[in-house]
């Protein structure tokens, strides 16, 4: 199966994160499983390169976190997206619509360029 | 045939921790996170049949490397890097600056103990000096033992507050303790004798330090230039 180029899977990441948080909140390994699933596997990520951008979204104050200890006893830091991080996600589900109907538009016109 | 170790996993996530540790790019809340998806993972993969080497390794592979990993926290953690980095530095000077203040204050503690004993002053001259000489000693002893055999565990008193806390207790107690001298003793030539000793004693330390300096980096650039 063709993966996805790394500089679309970053440039994406941030909708993405934001999009899972906003239905419940998860900690790393199971957002990266949950992209995985919803991708079937064509996105992949370095996974522990998903942290340093919660952490980043998490200075923006775009999302929130906590550790919390697992029903197995093991510790986990769970991030929960906030206000701010929904209007961030309102913005960028605008944005990404732009995109996406610009691209559609350009290819139903020149079918060629695809 | 060849004999395995038995595989360890506790040792090996450690090992694997110390690493990133090491980097000084990441905290240690961003380490125990990554310990715990590596231990989701692992759990996972030998949920699927593999063995607990095999899902450690895989596991560490998905994550991604040292270097990766490493490289995008120093991202995010610019300021903890900044911290990680000066701490040692500032660890340095306050030990050698502790190291003085106390060698001072042997000096004035063994006068002051010595001196109303009717000790000669060109005894007490020369045992100030030998006093010195075994400060020094010691001092480097303590350090390659440390350093080069790991035998001291100085952990609880290379931290700064008790470092700072030395200098200031030591450098009030020798400026007590210079009181006390010329106040009992009148001893005005004595004591400039002991401050000759001890600038002595401090050029000769700091020539020390500069040719362990030298050595240090030689050996380093040597020891590099053969891993490369």
């Amino acid at each position: 199966m063709k993966k996805i180029s790394k500089e679309l899977i970053g440039t994406s990441t941030i909708p993405i994160i934001l999009s899972v948080l906003s239905k419940k909140e998860s900690y790393g390994y199971e957002i990266i499983q949950r992209i995985k699933e919803l991708s079937n596997g064509q996105i992949e990520w370095g996974e522990g390169t998903i942290y340093p951008v919660l952490h980043k979204l998490e200075k923006k104050g775009y999302i929130t976190s906590s550790w919390k200890t697992s029903g197995s006893g093991r510790k986990r830091k769970y991030y929960n997206i906030n206000i701010k991080g929904e209007q961030k996600l309102v913005s960028e589900k605008e944005n990404w619509t732009v995109i996406h109907q610009l691209i559609l538009k350009l290819w139903n016109i020149e079918p060629n360029l695809i | 045939m060849e004999h395995r170790t038995e595989f360890n996993l506790a040792n090996c996530i450690n090992h694997w921790k110390s690493i990133l540790l090491e980097n000084n790019n990441m905290t240690i809340d961003n380490v125990t996170e990554l310990e715990s998806h590596l231990l989701d993972e692992i759990a996972s993969l030998k949920e699927s049949g593999l063995t607990e080497e095999e899902a450690f390794l895989i596991s560490q592979k998905r994550l991604g490397s040292i270097n990766l990993l490493t490289h995008e926290f120093s991202k995010v953690n610019s300021h903890a890097f900044f911290l990680n980095k000066i701490i040692p530095y500032i660890k340095g000077v306050l030990i050698f600056l502790a190291f003085f203040q106390i060698a001072e204050l042997l000096i004035h503690a063994f006068y002051l103990f010595f001196k109303p004993a009717g000790i000669h002053n060109n005894s007490l001259n020369i045992a100030s000096i030998i006093l010195l000489i075994a400060t020094i000693i010691v001092f480097f002893t303590a350090f390659y033992f440390k350093y080069k055999k790991q035998l001291f565990n100085f952990h609880y008193f290379i931290k700064i507050p008790v470092l700072v806390s030395i200098v200031v207790l030591s450098k009030i107690m020798n400026m007590f303790s210079v009181f006390l001298i010329v106040k009992n003793y009148m001893d005005i030539k004595n004591i400039k004798t002991l401050s000759y000793n001890l600038n002595i004693f401090k050029l000769t330390f700091v020539i020390i330090l500069l040719i362990v300096s030298f050595l240090v980096y030689y050996k380093s650039k040597k020891v590099l230039k053969i891993a490369n």
